[in-house]
């Protein structure tokens, strides 16, 4: 069975099907930033927090290809860290959800009928709850704290906000996925003949479900950067004075009449890396279609 | 000298203490002949705090009174000449014990009544009541009126600084009893003897002001009203500014100054300081050497050339050096910046890297850029230091409580005297910082007391020792005061203190 | 006959029942999560109002006055039989929050009726354009717009239409509602229209596909060969049948929808619930959190099911479900 895994895996990661242009395109578009985050000490000062303010809001220029802002730090070097950070939030408010719903999806579906139920029905109505807006009343009310653990400041309401908010979806997808599979006359005989869960959940569910779940990924990777941007433009992100797409923006915006690659140059990288995803996303989903 | 027709005007009025002056002022444009009508809209930068002067600390609730609130005297725009306001003369007795004002017979209230002297004794009760700023008026012993339109204030000491306060809208005119309401409900909807009346409000958005038909000086104000929008976003100020939705915008943030356009802005050094108090009451900065450190770790040069887009210098005092009557003391040197010396007092003082926060409202612009710049000054020291954005009022509540470590605040004195800052220094708890309010007490009683200029200076310059030595409030820099002011408006002068009154503003066709 | 109508009314008032019962339970719910939610905030709440120099007593005694020393079971008990008595409690500058509330919620429903209107006035045509000439040049141009405009944030495309469009021209105000018709309506254009951009992605792609379904549908074909054609055929068959699924997805999207109102109405300078929000987030006036996330919470509750129940009286094959 590991065979459906594999070829739906190879089906969806070959470029020779149905929305391979936009797959493709928007694998480089995404490694294209991955590559720029992960060479982020070699192609910039390596120091997003270093100022010189004799220096401040100077034009683009062989030291400083982006200028510098208000503080006159090296944007350029801030971009890229700022990509970095929004990267990795990005992929964390993706997988966390999508681990913890995978879970709750399977023990949904292995539980008794009542609790089942009652996970559905939670799910509903979360599903049916301005999600967003909550999620920003939760980011404020914490604020944005400090260190925890692996995550920086202001990282853990935002990450905490977004499993808790985001794990439905995924959770829908593995219960109907497991109820379907349950229901499957010669899996319930290899079951009463000893073939452990595991193997039923990795070999048949997995394949089945990894299609549409890839598909959520994408567009939730790009959601948690989205709301990544959109909290920090709005005072309820991380601190003001860690690099973040978002709150570049929102420190710029006086200054775009005369320095207005300041506010555009994070502007565009969040509108490539929504394209990229949404392109990835969307190519997933083209060949997904029967 | 270029001397305007304003301060000529006012110079003549403060030295003859005689009656208003007949006619219109003359305006520099000469072609230009004032207009009746229109409503100016002006950009507040965060919500006012209170309509009751003797509680607000906001200078945007200021920037409203002085348009609402009639007082005893005025000031020109520079602070520096007094005129007749509700008051069309003054006189002191020989032995500068009696202040007798004689009150205009036009002064009358919003509702139509007359301002009598005993509104002006109930407005005292006020002053020196239940307030914020009851130091101010420590000098005044009691208020006596042997007739409707006379008020004698029988001082307890000379203070030559009591007339400047008394301009200043802190001291407002109000209706005796406050005119039948309750005190709740006259300062939801004060009746005042100022230009204008409150017409609506809607709190944290807008105020609308409308002319007052009682007003005493003829023929004003020009205007048919007044809107003021309370815009927190600078960026939100700028573009309503350039879309011709806001006429005014008072305290352009420095950082902003040049996206208006080179003839848009009207500044003025200023009586506004930029500081960053440090908490000396408790936790780890309650140790003197760390307020020191701190301090020294900071590179004034470097932050007064760069964190205020050149639109500051370096503070050399407490009370702003525009201040008549202000002095520094011999061995302050708050723009001294060294290193090595601040990681040896951080040192010994036994600082272990506890994180200190660092808060800025966050609806200012050069505050909040102002603390980002000294973090890693302060960090190169070896402090540990969480950048806070609060919005205005939560900060100035969590000042009031003592709920902070360290805070980039911009305070700005409001009248032409040392004691006006000295006070709000004192009434705050030393500037909320919890330091040790003797000295500055001991300065402001002297000040108040002082029957010549040297006497204030002698005592402002005891409270600079003081403060130096206490390094609790440290001022960064001398701001200046940037008003974004568009091309219809007409007859605006920037003030050095922070505030105007409006009522000769007008709008050109 | 009337029995038949009997029954019919029964089932009617049965269903409405439930639905009132399910509306009612997915409210109460949500009140327990924004309940939750701001009591894990940090910050004894008794603390944060008397701040730290106040001593343990004070707080004690306000803790008390505040019900806060009982278990959270019946705190929350409390909680929501204000919220029935509709006792909001106040902000934390002492303002009733039913007033605060009032003041500012009819911006947030002109804005939310104008992004409404405004979304499908967008994503209708530009479905049926993508979803009429498939696969075909006009067809890859807006689904590749609709792409990159998916994660844009919306504040960004606020900027821009600000910058190129309400500047340069001044026929839009940048900030702010008007107050008389014409100014509300002139004041509105700018917010509703980047409101618009940002629902557009989410709309257009599903209504693009469930257009293509109804246009291959077999009666379309039929009606087709038959020689209705143009105008007609767009208005009598494919427009009534591709409405409900519209409406469904609509309805589906007002969370989406909601959020992106917060961000409009901070992004230019609207003084309404959701600016409002932040704000109150921001100071940490957890009363007014909880007030408005609840308001905005029970409105998608009540357009979900406002939706489902139009979708179901517009297409009876659903009604059996």
């Amino acid at each position: 069975m590991m065979q459906t895994m594999r070829s739906n895996l190879h089906a969806l990661f070959t470029l020779r099907e149905r929305g391979s242009g936009k797959i493709a395109v928007g694998y480089a578009i995404i490694g294209l930033f991955v590559f720029t985050a992960m060479a982020a000490p070699w192609i910039t000062t390596g120091e997003p927090a270093r100022q010189d303010l004799l220096n401040r809001l100077a034009f683009p220029s062989f030291a400083h290809p982006l200028g510098t802002d208000q503080l006159g730090r090296d944007v350029w070097t801030r971009l890229v860290y700022a990509i970095q950070l929004d990267f990795r939030i990005g992929i964390l408010g993706m997988l966390l959800p999508a681990i913890l719903g995978s879970l709750i999806g399977v023990a949904s579906a292995l539980s008794p009928h009542w609790l089942d139920a009652a996970i559905s029905r939670l799910a509903d109505i979360i599903i049916s709850l301005p999600l967003f807006v909550f999620f920003l009343a939760l980011a404020g009310l914490l604020g944005p704290g400090s260190d925890w653990g692996p995550f920086g400041p202001g990282e853990l309401p935002i990450l905490l906000g977004f499993t808790l908010l985001g794990w439905v979806v995924y959770a829908r997808l593995l219960r109907t996925e497991m109820h379907r599979i349950l229901a499957m006359e010669y899996i319930r005989a290899a079951i009463t003949g000893g073939l452990p869960l595991h193997r039923v959940i990795i070999g048949h569910v997995m394949p089945n479900a990894v299609g549409q779940t890839l598909v959520y990924m994408c567009v939730d990777i790009g959601l948690a950067i989205l709301s990544l941007a959109t909290l920090s433009f709005l005072g309820a992100g991380v601190p003001l004075d860690r690099p973040e797409l978002g709150g570049m923006i929102s420190a710029s915006r006086t200054v775009i009449s005369s320095n207005w690659w300041l506010v555009a140059a994070p502007g565009a990288v969040l509108a490539l890396m929504g394209t990229g995803l949404a392109l990835i996303g969307d190519g997933l989903d083209d060949r997904l279609k029967p | 000298m270029a001397v305007t027709a304003l301060r000529r005007h006012f110079i003549g009025l403060a030295m003859l203490c005689s009656s208003v002056l007949a006619g219109t002022p003359v305006w520099a444009e000469e072609a230009d002949i004032p207009r009746q009508g229109g409503t100016l809209h002006i950009a507040l930068t965060n919500e006012t705090d209170s309509w009751n002067p003797q509680k607000a600390v906001q200078t945007a609730s200021y920037q409203v009174f002085t348009q609402v609130y009639g007082t005893l005297l005025r000031t020109s725009p520079d602070g520096r000449d007094l005129g007749p306001g509700l008051a069309q003369s003054y006189s002191y007795d020989e032995s500068k014990s009696h202040l007798t004002f004689k009150l205009s017979p036009k002064a009358t209230f919003s509702n139509g009544t007359a301002v009598t002297s005993a509104d002006v004794k109930f407005s005292y009760s006020l002053w020196a009541g239940d307030s914020l700023y009851a130091q101010y008026y420590s000098s005044i012993k009691s208020v006596e009126t042997p007739d409707p339109s006379t008020v004698v204030f029988i001082l307890s000491a000379p203070d030559v600084t009591l007339l400047n306060i008394l301009a200043s809208a802190n001291a407002a005119i109000v209706p005796k009893d406050f005119g039948g309401l309750s005190a709740a409900d006259f300062w939801q909807r004060p009746i005042s003897a100022g230009p204008f009346v409150i017409d609506a409000e809607s709190k944290g958005q807008t105020i609308s002001l409308k002319r007052n038909p009682h007003y005493y000086e003829p023929g004003l104000p020009y205007l048919d009203g007044i809107e003021y929008l309370v815009v927190p976003d600078e960026n939100q100020r700028l573009l309503q500014y350039q879309n011709g939705d806001i006429d005014i915008v008072n305290s352009v943030d420095v950082g902003a100054a040049a996206q208006y356009g080179p003839d848009a802005t009207v500044s003025a050094l200023s009586a506004t300081v930029n500081f960053l108090l440090i908490q000396a009451g408790s936790g780890p900065l309650a140790d003197v050497r760390l307020r020191k450190a701190a301090t020294l770790a900071i590179k004034h040069a470097d932050l007064v050339a760069g964190g205020y887009s050149g639109q500051a210098q370096q503070a050399v005092s407490v009370i702003p050096q525009v201040v008549t009557g202000a002095r520094t003391c011999g061995e302050c040197d708050w723009g001294r910046t060294d290193l090595d010396e601040a990681k040896r007092l951080v040192a010994e003082a036994g600082y272990k890297g506890q994180p200190l926060s660092l808060a800025a409202p966050s609806d200012a612009g050069p505050e909040l850029l102002a603390a980002q710049a000294i973090k890693p000054m302060l960090e190169a020291a070896g402090f540990s230091i969480n950048i806070e954005a609060a919005p205005s009022l939560v900060l100035a509540d969590r000042l009031e409580k003592g709920d902070f470590q360290m805070v980039v605040l911009n305070v700005s004195s409001q009248a032409n005297t040392p004691s006006d800052m000295l006070g709000f220094i004192v009434s705050t708890g030393y500037l909320y910082t919890r330091a040790d309010t003797a000295k500055a007490v001991a300065a402001l009683q002297a000040i108040q007391s002082a029957d010549d200029r040297g006497k204030v200076e002698a005592a402002s310059m005891a409270f600079e020792a003081d403060a130096y030595a206490t390094h609790s409030t440290v001022p960064l820099a001398a701001l200046n005061d940037i008003y974004a002011v568009s091309a219809r408006v007409r007859g605006f002068q920037a003030p050095v203190f922070a505030t105007y009154v409006a009522d000769r503003l007008w709008i050109s066709q | 006959m009337g029995f038949k109508a009997g029954n019919r009314s029964d089932h009617l008032a049965w269903r409405l029942g439930g639905w009132l019962a399910q509306l009612a339970f997915s409210i109460l719910i949500l009140v327990l999560i924004v309940f939750v939610l701001t009591q894990v905030a940090p910050g004894d709440a008794a603390r944060l109002r008397l701040g730290p120099r106040a001593s343990q007593e004070e707080v004690d005694v306000l803790r008390k006055q505040l019900g806060l020393d009982q278990n959270i079971l019946v705190q929350f008990g409390s909680y929501v039989g204000r919220l029935a008595r509709a006792d909001l409690g106040t902000s934390i500058n002492g303002e009733p929050v039913s007033e605060v509330i009032r003041q500012r919620i009819d911006k947030t429903w002109w804005l939310l009726v104008g992004t409404s209107v405004f979304s499908l006035a967008l994503s209708f045509p530009l479905a049926w354009l993508s979803a009429y000439y498939r696969d075909r040049a006009i067809d890859h141009v807006i689904r590749f717009a609709v792409l990159v405009a998916l994660f844009m944030p919306v504040f960004w495309i606020g900027f821009l239409l600000i910058r190129f469009l309400a500047l340069p021209t001044g026929w839009f105000p940048v900030a702010g509602l008007g107050s008389s018709p014409m100014e509300l309506l002139r004041s509105l254009v700018l917010p509703c229209l980047t409101g618009a951009i940002a629902m557009a992605p989410i709309l257009v792609r599903s209504l693009r596909s469930s257009l293509i379904e109804v246009i291959s549908a077999d009666y379309v074909t039929v009606a087709r060969s038959l020689g209705i054609r143009g105008s007609a055929l767009l208005f009598r068959h494919i427009l009534r049948n591709a409405l409900g699924p519209t409406i469904a997805l609509f309805s589906l999207n007002v969370g989406y929808l909601f959020f992106g109102i917060v961000i409009l109405e901070t992004t230019f300078a609207i003084h309404g619930l959701g600016s409002q929000l932040v704000t109150a987030s921001i100071k940490k006036d957890v009363n007014v959190v909880q007030a408005i996330t609840i308001i905005f919470a029970a409105g998608v509750v009540l357009a979900n099911s406002c939706g489902d129940l139009v979708v179901r009286w517009l297409d009876p094959r659903q009604g059996s479900r």
